[in-house]
């Protein structure tokens, strides 16, 4: 009787505290919003189900979570802590990004650095809340719309707030669709959003093999802090240009990247234990990060309205809205937004351009914090 | 976290506004020379293919090589062309 009630004592039920039941039914709605509402479901049904399994009291002495040192969770969770899983994915990415519309139309390219502007306005709005400058840089990081660059970051430089941090990034750019049409359209007029642009020019394959490889070394000599996750995208994306390596290029954008994503998804999840998760300065993060996200999306759009004072040939400002780098929602976000006014404007090969962009310019200010803040 | 103050004297103690400044130049002068070196890019690809052309590595365009011509049969026309002959002159 003795040991069925020390066994009794040691289960789920009795350890189990109002902020676990909290996270398992956060996880519960992750895995629905994933199902039935079709919301980033590679991210969040991993996510959501990591939550739960994180949420299950462990027994004391045991190691079962993510953040006991020997249990097979803290393994799969090193790649997240190390931050080995981001450059991965990055690899993946690299691998199955077209950066044909951004070679096409250079200019572009400076929308996906307007709307980094999202970063450093939550990095001061992060500070002025008390984090410290550290913590501010990796809530800032947020504004990127970039889940695996925000987990870099946040692993170097605020391990602690990862869990909020990711949850809060992969969420918003689950939401990109809900929160981007109406910034989009009260900072643009009817005229400007039915814009129609000319069509981009064939890029050779010369010019798509040679932008990895000088792209690369510009961005990583200005920012080497940012060399892990560009090099591994321009990695990625070299060997699908250059036509001689298709199988590893087919692995690293099939096979490794969804292997990687499970990984992930699953381990930060897991990492979102309630007595971590659930504190004052997750609830901050998360309206940091829906801030940043609009301040993001905000900017692209002022900056491509800035760029039509300046450029004869006019670009349609909605397309500044995709600088943020969740590819490809936001840029699929703009072909909607453009497509309700006029049905025949086909924008998504424009916004594709400060999209790609947008993922190098968060890349290199997750860079740049990090050389900075982590001196 | 340190402590839960909101203050701005937070953003001076931590070089905010300096940090931010500075990180956004930095991403702008990092994407606008990845800019300037696309709007090179077909005049360096021109440059290259004067040195190595295309064809002249196996991940240029491929050149295909003339079909052969393949001996074939007679065409369906060809055949009912020969039936019809046939019963014309075999009428009789």
């Amino acid at each position: 009787m003795d040991i069925l009630l020390h066994f009794l004592s040691t289960t789920g039920f009795a350890e189990m505290t109002p902020g676990n039941f909290i996270m398992i039914v956060i996880g519960i709605i992750f895995i629905a919003l994933a199902i039935i509402k079709d919301y980033e479901p590679l991210l969040l049904l991993p996510i959501g189900f990591g939550a739960i399994v994180g949420n299950i009291p462990s027994i004391a002495g045991m190691p079962l979570s993510v953040y006991d040192e020997g249990s097979v969770l803290y393994y799969i969770y090193f790649g997240v802590s190390a931050g080995i899983f981001p450059p991965l994915i990055f690899l993946g990415i690299g691998a199955m990004t077209d950066f044909s519309c951004m070679l096409s139309n250079p200019r572009l390219v400076l929308l996906g650095a307007a709307a980094q502007m999202g970063i450093f306005a939550t990095l001061i709005g992060a500070m002025y809340m008390g984090f410290t400058p550290s913590e501010a840089g990796a809530i800032g990081i947020i504004g990127g719309a970039d889940g695996p660059t925000a987990i870099f970051l946040s692993s170097k430089l605020a391990p602690h707030l990862l869990g909020a941090i990711a949850i809060a990034a992969y969420s918003y750019m689950a939401l990109v669709p809900v929160i981007q049409p109406p910034i989009m359209k009260l900072m643009t007029t009817k005229k400007e959003r039915l814009i129609r642009m000319s069509a981009p020019r064939e890029v050779s394959t010369r010019e798509k093999i040679l932008f990895p490889v000088g792209g690369f070394i510009i961005t990583a000599l200005i920012a080497p802090g940012s060399l892990a996750l560009v090099g591994m995208l321009f990695f990625g994306n070299l060997l699908k240009e250059s036509g001689v390596t298709e199988r590893l290029a087919e692995t690293a954008r099939t096979a490794l990247i969804d292997s990687v994503t499970i990984l992930l998804g699953f381990s930060v999840g897991a990492s979102t234990q309630a007595q971590t998760f659930l504190t004052p300065d997750s609830l901050l993060i998360f309206g940091l990060g829906a801030a940043s996200f609009c301040v993001a999306t905000a900017s692209g759009l002022a900056f491509a309205k800035l760029m039509n004072l300046v450029c004869k040939d006019k670009i349609n400002p909605l397309i500044g809205a995709a600088g943020v780098s969740a590819v490809p929602d936001s840029a699929r976000v703009v072909q909607m937004v453009a497509r309700d006014e006029d049905p025949h404007n086909f924008l998504l090969m424009h916004a594709m351009a400060p999209n790609v962009a947008g993922v190098l310019g968060s890349a290199v200010g997750a860079g740049v914090l990090w050389s900075v803040l982590a001196m | 976290m340190q402590q839960m103050l909101f203050s701005w004297d937070n953003v001076v103690a931590g070089n905010g506004v300096a940090l931010s400044i500075t990180g956004m130049s930095i991403v702008f002068v990092a994407l606008l020379l990845v800019s300037v070196y696309i709007a090179l890019l077909p005049r360096i690809a021109a440059f290259f293919n004067k040195i190595i052309p295309p064809s002249a590595h196996h991940s240029g365009p491929v050149v295909s090589a003339p079909t052969p011509q393949v001996q074939t049969g007679p065409s369906e026309q060809e055949i009912v062309a020969a039936a019809v002959a046939f019963l014309h002159k075999n009428k009789g």
